[in-house]
């Protein structure tokens, strides 16, 4: 197979002209596939994760040649072939073009591996400089942030894609400080009717409540859920709601934002885990979010709590927060060229994409290797 | 005088500060708690101050406390130890009757007579910290205190010559407080500016610093120099915001031009499975369905592929 061409080093090998190693007789798609390989050189290791290595590379076919992520995919142990992530990743990403998602540059096979060829973001990830403490940033570099957030999510909703695993280090900062939704190795097309998605994705501390409760039948509100969660993490500098368990998490939602009732939510009770809540009050009301979210002023506490609603119905879409009026009130958004930035985001990029997460107290609990049923 | 605060032999605890000791809400469900302070320094939360007194005084809710409050008496604390937010309110009371000054005793003294003067301002300043003291602890020695107060306020003119000396001296300071504020706001706002702005705006700004620096010795001329330096430099910023902002909605186009989904679609099939109660709860929008249904049937309209192949 493609071992005919492919015995040497990926790193040595120059700018060249792929014909002789092409044999004549090799098929077309094969052919295409080393020229396509030909053009990047890998470099050094940025990161490794559970199901990928990531490396940085250059497309040569540039001068100069312009930096890449290469994202090789490792076999599972077990040989079941592809993982679901990676066979997801690919197939999301070749659909979404969009400045606010991070773009598939090319996919190649080597020696029966598979890599994905990634933008190069260099700037780290929103998580990154939420921690970052001697790094201030301003309403107006909030509001850039989530506008970019929202609009990369706004085109995915748009085009039926659920991306299913919003949190801050999926939002990766380029070099010139615009923002891309990454990984979307959870991510799946809107279900037909009657479909059932599974409930087992997101991380759990930005995990909507209908996922909590159960919900095979949802929309893009789980990911506004995500999305409105890191808005609130974005102001105060602090996860909003830290849960340690499914249960626990649910809590945190009734203490901080009102238990979930037929009343504020029909349906919810019909959910297949559905616990009626012991803890919180009524859901709460505007002058909650205004004073918790002061800073952002009265239209972005707004738009928090829009985002934060807990019937899925009731929450603002994509497009509608895009639309929303803090995005047009004073003080309006930071250009991304002028955003505070983080040196040295480097490496974590190599983990963002390589999913270095086992290691990440955030994600324990999030089931996406326990639970693909009726997923894909 | 009648808001004298109290005698205590215990004021609140001090230690909680996170949760309102009367209708027990804390900080955690309620983050803009805030806590009032009456005049027997007993800490309230200020939703319970509103519906407590606003019908009018009522009594404070600790036990064992019987002073009558009213509302408008209610601030809040300067001090984090309500101790010494007790004692800065007895010193500022006593201190507004005990108001002689240094010049009052030794004015037109010389020598030996001035050395003796300086005593007697000395036994002054014992005796206002006798009666700080006196009416911090309470009781007997209060009612003493009282009653030296009452003896100090009968020098009703001297009290109020020195009273408008300290008013017309605070002025003054504040008048020198305020222009050196408004120079080192100037400075700060231009060199933000400077960091801001770049190359020839840049030096331009240096130098209309140092003009406004140079003359600025004169108050009026100050402020003058300085509302027509601030409004150019606020212009300036504006105009630079504009070209550095960008708007969300930037080449986010409504849905397609090619079909509109009414929000009320019904297909029979559909029907009874959208009203079952597990997919309302659950978020699930039938409307996208077919909003998709139509997207994909559509898509690709429009696209030429000879006009691009051109390009």
């Amino acid at each position: 197979m493609a071992s005919n061409g492919s015995s040497r080093q990926l790193s040595n090998v120059q700018i060249q002209d792929p014909s002789d190693e092409e044999d004549s007789e090799m098929e077309v798609t094969e052919r295409m596939n080393i020229r396509t390989r030909n053009k990047f050189v890998r470099g050094k290791k940025l990161g490794e994760g559970t199901y990928a290595i990531v490396y940085l590379g250059h497309d040569t076919s540039t001068t100069p040649p312009t930096p890449v992520a290469i994202k090789k995919i490792k076999l599972a142990p077990t040989s079941e072939g592809l993982s679901m992530d990676a066979i997801r990743e690919v197939k999301y990403l070749r659909e979404l073009h969009h400045p606010n998602i991070i773009s598939l540059l090319s996919i190649y096979a080597h020696n029966s591996n598979l890599s994905l060829v990634l933008e190069f973001l260099p700037g780290g990830d929103l998580e990154l400089l939420m921690k970052d403490q001697s790094l201030t940033y301003s309403t107006a570099d909030i509001k850039s942030w989530m506008g970019m957030a929202i609009r990369g999510l706004a085109w995915c909703h748009r085009h039926f894609v659920l991306h299913r695993d919003i949190k801050p280090n999926n939002l990766l900062l380029a070099a010139d400080g615009v923002l891309k939704l990454g990984d979307f190795g959870l991510a799946r097309s809107f279900a037909d009717p009657m479909r059932v998605m599974t409930n087992k994705v997101i991380t759990l501390w930005y995990r909507p409540p209908e996922l909590l409760y159960g919900a095979r039948f949802y929309s893009g509100a789980v990911d506004v859920w995500s999305l409105g969660t890191v808005f609130a993490e974005l102001i105060l500098r602090t996860p909003l709601l830290p849960g340690q368990s499914d249960l626990g998490q649910l809590s945190l939602i009734a203490k901080a934002l009102g238990a979930p009732s037929e009343r504020n939510w029909p349906g919810v009770s019909a959910l297949p885990d559905w616990v009626p809540p012991t803890e919180g009050g009524p859901e709460q009301g505007m002058d909650f979010f205004v004073g918790m979210f002061a800073s952002v002023g009265v239209e972005g506490a707004e738009l928090v709590r829009g985002m934060l609603r807990l019937d899925p119905k009731k929450r603002v879409t994509a497009e509608e927060a895009l639309r929303h009026k803090w995005f047009q009130v004073e003080p309006r958004a930071t250009h991304p060229s002028r955003l505070p930035r983080k040196e040295g985001g480097e490496e974590k990029v190599g983990r963002d994409l390589g999913r270095g997460w086992e290691e990440d107290e955030r994600v324990r609990g999030v089931g996406r290797r326990l639970d693909f049923g009726g997923a894909l | 005088m009648s808001n004298m605060p109290p005698p205590q032999d215990k004021i609140a605890p001090e230690d909680d500060n996170d949760t309102c000791p009367v209708c027990k809400s804390t900080r955690y469900l309620n983050p803009t708690l805030s806590f009032l302070i009456n005049n027997c320094y007993h800490r309230l939360c200020s939703s319970c101050v509103s519906r407590r007194f606003t019908l009018g005084p009522a009594p404070c809710p600790y036990p064992n406390c019987t002073l009558i409050l009213r509302k408008n008496k209610f601030r809040r604390q300067t001090f984090a130890s309500l101790e010494t937010e007790r004692e800065v309110d007895v010193r500022r009371r006593v201190a507004r009757v005990f108001n002689k000054r240094t010049e009052n005793f030794v004015l037109g003294m010389e020598g030996e007579e001035r050395d003796e003067a300086m005593r007697r301002r000395r036994d002054y300043e014992e005796r206002i910290e006798k009666v700080v003291f006196a009416l911090l602890k309470g009781g007997e020695e209060a009612q003493w205190a009282e009653r030296e107060l009452e003896e100090e306020a009968r020098d009703e003119s001297g009290i109020r010559e020195n009273e408008e000396r300290a008013r017309i001296e605070g002025a003054k300071a504040k008048n020198r407080g305020e222009v050196e504020k408004l120079k080192s706001q100037l400075n700060r706002e231009l060199a933000e500016a400077e960091v801001r702005l770049e190359g020839e705006e840049k030096a331009e700004l240096k130098k209309g610093r140092v003009q406004v620096l140079v003359g600025s010795r004169d108050e009026g001329e100050a402020k003058r120099v300085w509302e027509r330096e601030r409004k150019r430099i606020v212009r300036e910023f504006e105009r630079k915001r504009a070209e550095k902002e960008w708007d969300v909605l930037e080449g986010f186009q409504e849905q397609s031009r090619w079909f509109v989904v009414r929000k009320e679609v019904e297909v029979s099939w559909l029907e009874a499975w959208r009203k079952e109660a597990a997919t309302v709860g659950g978020g699930y929008e039938v409307g996208e369905y077919f909003q998709r249904g139509l997207w994909e049937a559509f898509s690709g309209l429009g696209v030429c592929v000879e006009e691009e192949k051109g390009e």
